[in-house]
């Protein structure tokens, strides 16, 4: 009974965030149509918003294709372990107050070591199958990840200093103080340019660049282990989303301060015990308020996509190792010097 | 025949500048408006903390005056059952056993708590 | 215009570092500030009014009165 419940419980997770990814492609496909004057898929379901089953149906009923010199076990793990790391990262994501599968004292640190061992799906699948072009993709795509996940450490580091606890609750918690946006400005700036890079997107998706590599890592495969590829990336960039906004935007926790709110509308007619203000304390920290976030964060995705050109491999790695590495670490420098010369280290005592 | 004149009103302008974006503010601007914004941010941050802190003391201080009393509590159910322990000792074998080699009183590892609690 | 060199002139160098290589300038610029802010912080926020706060107990505080520390019972 147990099991069944734990089992569950993980469906109640994993379905929806399949079923987000299936939808964040057609937001994709149609934002983007609209910056680019087209219109984008609109004859499958009403507004094309049955596109992205249509496209996964379709690639499932493909024939694959194994290469045949391709280590056939590697090349069919790569994909399902790039898709099984990108998804067991959504297991600590506190969605709203009390929503969580888990509530891991270490969840920002299992969240790193989850979001890098997808790396090796992608080496691995590169790797195996047999094909130059593949093979270059794949060394591209794990230098640019495994350069990038430099930078976003060291920012989770800083998160961490003004926390002081590894927990995703807590981290999120003790934002009510003040959103990490404002006192980590920079910081945010730095850890969304390193997420788009980390997820491999326009404008550092060198490693699938059409005009260079036929597909990057994945020119080999096809069907329905195209698919895997196709949602571990769509996971991973929803995953890094909420992630931005656990870790800058305050999570759950609400937009609106809505104590202030609450007491500016007691100043024109009391709201105590009414409807309003249930529906305040509702409000105040459910998992719309990430969704609205995290919908913001990936929006913001796609415009970049939509807006910037793609830039060379070296000044890729240029701009991470010899930019934002140095500045990350003038923070790292400077801003616990602050915090202690405040006197305002995050106590230690769980309230 | 009329020759080819200007238009009434003469020519409109030609455009010959570029539609150049404005830059926006020098860089340095940014940097401090940047950090001004940090600024404002620790100043907020400060205050929290310090305030999470008194609540923490607040909380050690709660547990510091309710641990006697709930100790107290616990010392009093353990000589309950230690007493009612040695009574049932008694009525099975009929006497006081001593199974450590010394007078000292030594807190039982296991408590014994009967299926039926009467009190 | 020539490299600047660091040693002969050092505050031409800077300016030229700021242009030609601001993202390590800066870098460096914002690090040097936090052994600054170490130093300076303390004493500029308790001007501005802050009283320290005491730590937080971890333990029963000792009593205040006279304490008998009773001797003969010291293992041998």
């Amino acid at each position: 009974m147990i099991s069944l419940i734990s089992i569950i419980e993980g469906l109640l997770l994993i379905v929806p965030a399949l079923l987000s990814v299936a939808f964040v492609t057609i937001a994709e496909r149609k934002t983007m149509a609209s910056m680019q004057r087209r219109l984008g898929p609109n004859a499958v379901g009403y507004y094309g918003l049955l596109q992205a089953f249509a496209d996964a149906l379709k690639l499932l009923l493909k024939e694959y294709v194994a290469p045949t010199q391709a280590n056939i076990i590697l090349f069919f793990l790569g994909p399902m372990i790039t898709l099984i790391f990108s998804l067991l990262g959504y297991l600590v994501v506190p969605f709203g107050s009390g929503l969580f599968v888990s509530d891991y004292s270490l969840g920002m640190l299992y969240m790193l070591a989850v979001s890098s061992l997808a790396t090796y799906g992608i080496l691995l699948a590169g790797w195996s199958a047999n094909s130059k072009y593949a093979f270059l993709g794949s060394l591209r795509s794990t230098a640019q990840l495994i350069s990038y996940e430099l930078i976003l450490s060291s920012v989770i580091v800083l998160v961490i200093l003004l926390t002081g606890n590894l927990n995703m609750i807590t981290i999120i918690e003790s934002q009510r103080i003040v959103d990490f946006l404002l006192p980590l400005f920079p910081l945010f700036i730095i850890f969304f340019i390193g997420s788009i890079a980390e997820t491999n997107r326009a404008p550092f998706d060198l490693a699938e660049a059409e005009s260079e590599l036929v597909s990057g890592f994945m020119t080999e495969h096809s069907a329905s282990i195209f698919v895997f590829f196709f949602l571990a990336e769509y996971a991973s960039i929803i995953l890094i989303c909420v992630l931005n906004s656990i870790l800058f935007l305050g999570g759950y926790l609400c937009i609106i301060p809505v104590d202030f709110l609450i007491s500016i509308l007691n100043t024109v007619f009391s709201i105590d015990n009414s409807i309003l203000e249930e529906l305040f304390s509702n409000v105040s920290s459910s998992p719309l308020n990430l969704a609205l976030k995290t919908g913001l964060l990936i929006f913001i995705f796609i415009w970049v996509r939509a807006s910037f050109p793609r830039i060379r491999f070296d000044q890729l790695m240029s701009v991470c190792w010899t930019v934002l590495l140095p500045l990350v670490i003038a923070y790292v420098v400077l801003l616990p010097c602050i915090v202690y010369g405040l006197d305002a280290l995050p106590t230690q005592i769980l309230l | 025949m009329p020759q080819d004149m200007p238009p009434v009103g003469g020519y409109t302008s030609v455009q010959y500048k570029r539609n150049v974006p404005a830059r926006g503010f020098k860089p340095v601007y940014y940097l401090v408006g940047m950090h001004m914004i940090m600024a404002y941010g620790f100043y907020k941050y400060f205050h929290g903390v310090r305030e999470q802190r008194e609540l923490a003391r607040e909380k050690i201080w709660s547990r510091l005056y309710l641990t006697p009393l709930l100790q107290a509590e616990e010392d009093r159910d353990q000589v309950r059952r230690h007493l009612a322990d040695k009574a049932r000792e008694k009525e099975l074998l009929g006497t006081e056993q001593k199974i450590y080699n010394s007078d000292r009183f030594i807190r039982p590892t296991y408590v014994y708590t009967p299926s039926k609690v009467t009190q | 215009m020539s490299t600047p060199l660091f040693w002969s002139t050092p505050i031409r160098y800077l300016r030229w570092a700021s242009h030609e290589k601001p993202a390590i300038f800066y870098s460096l610029l914002i690090g040097s500030m936090g052994p600054v802010a170490l130093v300076t912080l303390p004493p500029l926020r308790r001007a501005l009014g802050d009283v320290d706060p005491e730590p937080i107990p971890l333990s029963y505080p000792l009593p205040k009165g006279p304490r008998v520390i009773p001797s003969g019972y010291e293992d041998k």
